[in-house]
């Protein structure tokens, strides 16, 4: 019993030892800024420091305080006794340090001749701040971190402030993009809306709807290469890659276009909401790309025909012309609404899952402009629509009585 | 004895012309009692095709179809009573016959027969019939994850979703009136979005030549003013084909929650109006746009742009002219254009004014179009009724299109771009010219082969300009493809696009990228549906070493295991990114869906509604991450 307690005794002193805890101040150190770090919860008899940072480790007290020269990752150890011949104990603390300090220039996307306003950010210095600006210009001092410059051409420049108020001096840099906008700009995109087809962010289709489709419109500045996949709930759909020049405008769609209409249609046989977005792999973004929804409905008649395109898209009136009919669940049946002054003559024929044929005539007095063609069913069920536009006949009519 | 002879005659031709439509051929006969229909008879030619009767009430602008089928020897057709919306009615009749389309009466439709009705019950004053509806609609998703492999603390395990959707419409006479809305909600919003949203809002009055909309909206004057859909406000039209009318109220941006859903929200608002006047019976047409408002890209909920796209204000006058001439084959067009913009409201700078204008013209004859444009876009002109738009540029383009037979056709195409065309000092002058073919080739319907080639020059006058990569580069690229539907079981599309870019400045980096694309869809129906996407990208840049490999292959199917009862859902993929100096990403999902239809006992309980009890797996493995994970669970949709 007497050997049973002893050994708990033994056991608990060992466990319980008091175990050195390292505090950091500030707990999110900055370059060049003094950190105070403490080994508490013992007395030391010694301790060595070393700071992981490259710097020799060096004996000190049980507190110290040190300056790290560069932003990262360090491990921080404390190694000490607490007795003349005692064994060392060492304690460790992972710091993350950064670098506040920055140079911000407004307007954001300056132009040449623009005066630019330019302002060191979390330096140490308050005044006395040394600027070089890239452009062959003379050294300027400021007497706050605040100063401001004009650009006389486009270009990229290397700004260069000289912050002497911290452990050592410091230079800090930043470029400014005069003319970032424009054919000789980087290659950068500057703006990029996603939708769907009738320019909504959110879409309502039927189960097993084919034939739909995001697009993105995009604004870019320069020329060079733009690779990007769409994602449907974050999974990768289709991925692709195409040169941009001229710093310009373009649309892509989700889908694949074909001449009788879209394929690789977004998947809609799971109902219920659905996000799409746009990942842009190169070139970086300094924006997030925004994300649209679609919602999968249970529809009347999940088999009925949706209408979503039509060949040619122009007719003229007074002609008798066979129409190309895209969508998904067309079917010889269904009924085509054409509008008034226009008529189907003759049947409908299927030549793909989601194409079809139809001879249709343009009356003579059809009003000339766009009209929305329908499909529905008779039993009812999901509608489609797509665009057609009626010209005038070729040969003048005169006006019916 | 001879006047006795042909008095019956007479009576007959004064009877026909007070109750009969008569022509030569067709005749309408005019219902006996109310209610009963009106009927066309034709004595159709040997050949006749197809033959159909156009109808309108008195008063009305277009005409309605009725088609005529063959009944013991002649082509007849009857129009109900209730079709007519009027106690007078005027026809004509189109029909094939061997040598081509022709009329009755002769000179139709310049010439009309006419039909006199008796009034029927169930016709308001307008003689028209009112037709309500009033669609409703409660739709719900709802979903409780059973089991996840991956177990994260506190995570949600129910999701719900759902819309209530609701509408009225009614139609009087030629008034319509709809209203149809969508509110949605989400558990799950974006950040800075809310649980609920207005889905979709679209009310509309039309009365002949009058519309009034109010809601989602697409609003398109002209290139130079305001263009493009999904604008949420509400607008008034007046168009008779002559004379035009319109003038909105709309949001800039396209706003979250229910913002800005009838008018618009200070600080994205655009006002706007047209006015415009058609000559020549609409060959001829001109209109006068002018805009005002504001704008903030950072409310737009679905765009993301970069810090130097702030907010901006202005306004915008335009006057454009459209000509259609010589029997329509010659199109000529033309705008001018005038700004007062200030692009960013947060800098000292204010408005400042500038023009755009360009015109355009375009030769069509049935084999073959020519077109030809020249705009000129002044640096500082900047319109609200477009998000961005290309600034201090002047462009001249050209195309001509081939069409040898229906299976065949050609396109020829050139651009001259310059950007800084008046010399500004402080600006870069830079020159891009672009020339491209392609054609299209249908051997038989339904099969479509593409293929097409281009080529390019930019050119940057700035030294500085010459060292941002690709400001100086050649360009060329080269695609081609096919479109096969294979009947009604099968179609494929596939796609290859190979570009060249070749830096010839001070900066002689070169970038190639190919993509390729194929997809397709399978079906039996009733059993099975494929619908496979395969998808190859590259991007290489020496100058950045960004190299980019991306496969992806997507695979949408169903299966049908009972006939609509229980059917398997299925959507993989699998992707691979290569990456230099970083590994090489691989990923698999899969999220698979048994579903039953409950709809079947709804019909029988309640006779509408539609519903899908299913069990819902996914399966996502990152190459990355240790270990696969794994969803189970259980989601309820229904639609009632």
């Amino acid at each position: 019993m007497r050997t049973f307690l002893l050994s708990i005794c033994f056991l608990s002193a060992t466990f319980l030892q008091a175990q050195g805890q390292l505090t950091v101040n500030p707990a999110r150190p900055r370059v060049d800024g003094t950190t105070t770090f403490t080994l508490g919860g013992v007395v030391p008899f010694s301790v060595n420091w070393d700071f992981g940072d490259g710097t020799p480790a060096s004996p000190g007290g049980a507190v110290t305080t040190h300056a790290f020269a560069v932003r990262g990752s360090f491990i921080v150890r404390a190694t000490y006794t607490t007795a003349p011949a005692g064994g060392s104990t060492t304690v460790q603390r992972a710091v993350a340090v950064y670098e506040p300090r920055t140079i911000r220039y407004s307007p954001a996307a300056p132009e040449a001749g623009q005066l630019i306003t330019l302002q060191g950010q979390s330096f140490f210095s308050a005044n006395g701040i040394s600027w070089t600006f890239g452009d062959d210009t003379a050294p300027f001092i400021s007497d706050t971190t605040t100063t401001t410059h004009t650009y006389l051409r486009s270009g990229i420049y290397t700004v260069r402030a000289t912050d002497t108020n911290g452990v050592v001096p410091r230079i800090i840099q930043s470029q400014v993009i005069v003319g970032a906008t424009g054919p000789s700009a980087p290659f950068s995109i500057s703006y990029l809306a996603l939708r769907w087809d009738d320019g909504s962010l959110r879409r309502t289709v039927t189960q097993g709807d084919t034939g739909l489709a995001a697009f993105a419109d995009l604004k870019f500045e320069g020329t060079g290469l733009l690779q990007a996949q769409w994602l449907v709930d974050g999974v990768p759909f289709k991925s692709f890659a195409r040169q941009l020049s001229f710093a310009n405008r373009v649309t892509f769609s989700s889908a694949l276009s074909g001449l009788s209409g879209p394929r690789l249609s977004l998947p809609t046989n799971i109902p219920g909401e659905h996000t799409i977005s746009l990942q842009v792999l190169q070139p970086g973004l300094t924006f997030e790309v925004p994300v649209i929804r679609y919602y999968v409905s249970l529809g009347a008649d999940p088999d009925g025909p949706v209408l979503k395109g039509v060949l040619p898209k122009r007719v003229r009136a007074g002609e008798e012309v066979e129409l190309q009919l895209a969508g998904p669940h067309l079917s010889p049946d269904m009924e085509l609404h054409l509008g008034r002054d226009m008529a189907v003559v003759g049947p409908l024929r299927l030549i793909g899952p989601e194409v079809a044929l139809v001879k249709v005539f343009v009356a003579p007095t059809a009003r000339p402009g766009v009209r929305i063609l329908r499909s529905s069913r008779e039993k009812g069920g999901p509608a489609g629509s797509a665009r057609l536009e009626i010209l005038p006949p070729v040969k003048k009519i005169s006006k019916p009585s | 004895m001879q006047i006795v002879r042909i008095l019956p005659l007479i009576a007959a031709l004064t009877w026909g012309m007070s109750a009969l439509g008569q022509t030569q051929q067709l005749r309408a006969l005019a219902p006996a009692k109310p209610g009963e229909p009106v009927r066309f008879a034709f004595q159709a030619p040997q050949g006749v095709q197809w033959a159909m009767v156009f109808y309108r009430a008195v008063g009305e602008e277009e005409f309605r179809s009725l088609s005529l089928r063959v009944e013991a020897g002649a082509m007849v057709a009857n129009l109900p009573a209730d079709e007519i919306g009027g106690r007078s009615i005027q026809y004509y009749l189109a029909f094939r016959a061997a040598e081509g389309v022709a009329y009755l009466p002769q000179g139709a439709p310049g010439i009309m027969a006419n039909l006199e009705l008796a009034p029927s019950a169930g016709q308001d004053s307008t003689g028209s019939r009112v037709k309500q509806k009033v669609p409703f609609h409660v739709e719900a998703s709802l979903e409780q994850v059973v089991y996840r492999s991956q177990k994260v603390d506190n995570e949600r395990t129910f999701f719900s979703g759902g819309q209530v959707s609701l509408g009225y419409e009614v139609e009087a006479g030629e008034h319509r009136w709809s209203l149809n809305t969508r509110v949605a909600y989400q558990d799950q919003p974006m950040l800075g979005q809310s649980h609920w949203s207005m889905g979709e809002l679209r009310g509309l009055y039309a009365y002949r030549e009058h519309r009034a909309q109010i809601g989602d909206m697409a609003l398109q004057e002209s290139e130079f003013t305001v263009g493009g859909s999904g604008r949420r406000g509400m607008d008034y039209l007046y168009d008779d084909q002559v004379f035009y009318a319109h003038v909105f109220a709309v949001n800039t941006q396209q706003l979250g929650g229910f913002k800005g859903l009838a008018w618009p929200v200070k600080g994205t608002q655009l006002f706007g109006g047209a006015v415009g006047y058609a000559w020549m019976e609409g060959r001829v047409k001109s209109k006068l746009v002018l805009l005002t408002g504001q704008d903030d890209f950072s409310q737009g909920v679905n765009i993301g742009a970069a810090s130097f796209l702030t907010r901006r204000e202005g306004s915008t006058a335009a006057l454009t002219l459209e000509a259609a001439l010589m029997n329509y084959r010659l199109s000529l067009n033309g705008e001018y254009a005038r700004t007062s913009y200030d692009k960013d409201l947060d800098d000292t700078t204010g408005k400042v004014q500038d023009q755009a204008w360009r015109v355009g013209g375009a030769w069509n004859e049935k084999s073959y179009s020519a077109r030809a444009s020249y705009r000129q876009i002044g640096r500082d002109f900047g319109t609200l009724g477009y998000p961005v738009m290309e600034g201090d540029r002047r462009s001249m383009d050209g195309g001509f299109s081939l069409t040898l037979n229906p299976a065949w056709s050609l396109n020829l195409s050139a651009t001259s771009e310059r950007n800084n065309p008046n010399a500004d000092p402080l600006e870069t002058r830079a020159t891009n010219d672009v020339q491209s073919l392609d054609g299209h080739w249908s051997p038989v319907t339904g099969f479509t082969l593409k293929a097409g080639l281009s080529h390019a020059a930019q050119e940057a006058g700035s030294p500085k300009g010459a060292l941002v990569p690709f400001a100086n580069s050649k360009r060329s690229g080269l695609f081609s493809g096919f479109d096969w539907a294979m009947g009604a079981k099968g179609a494929v599309a596939f796609s290859v696009q190979v570009d060249k870019l070749e830096g010839t400045g001070v900066s002689t980096s070169t970038g190639r990228s190919t993509t390729l694309i194929m997809g397709g869809a399978f079906q039996e129906p009733d059993r099975i549906r494929l619908a496979p996407t395969f998808s190859y990208s590259k991007s290489t840049e020496d100058v950045s070493g960004q190299d980019y490999k991306v496969a992806s292959l997507f695979l949408n199917a169903d299966v049908t295991l009972v006939k609509k009862r229980l059917n398997l859902a299925l959507n993989g993929g699998y992707n691979r990114m290569e990456t230099p100096g970083v590994q090489t990403m691989t990923s698999t999902n899969a999220d698979a869906a048994l579903q039953y239809y409950l709809t079947p006992y709804l019909e029988r309980q309640f006779h509408r509604g539609q519903a899908v009890l299913a069990l819902r797996f996914r399966y996502t493995r990152i190459q990355s991450l240790p270990e696969a994970d794994r969803r189970a669970s259980l989601t309820l949709n229904f639609s009632f």
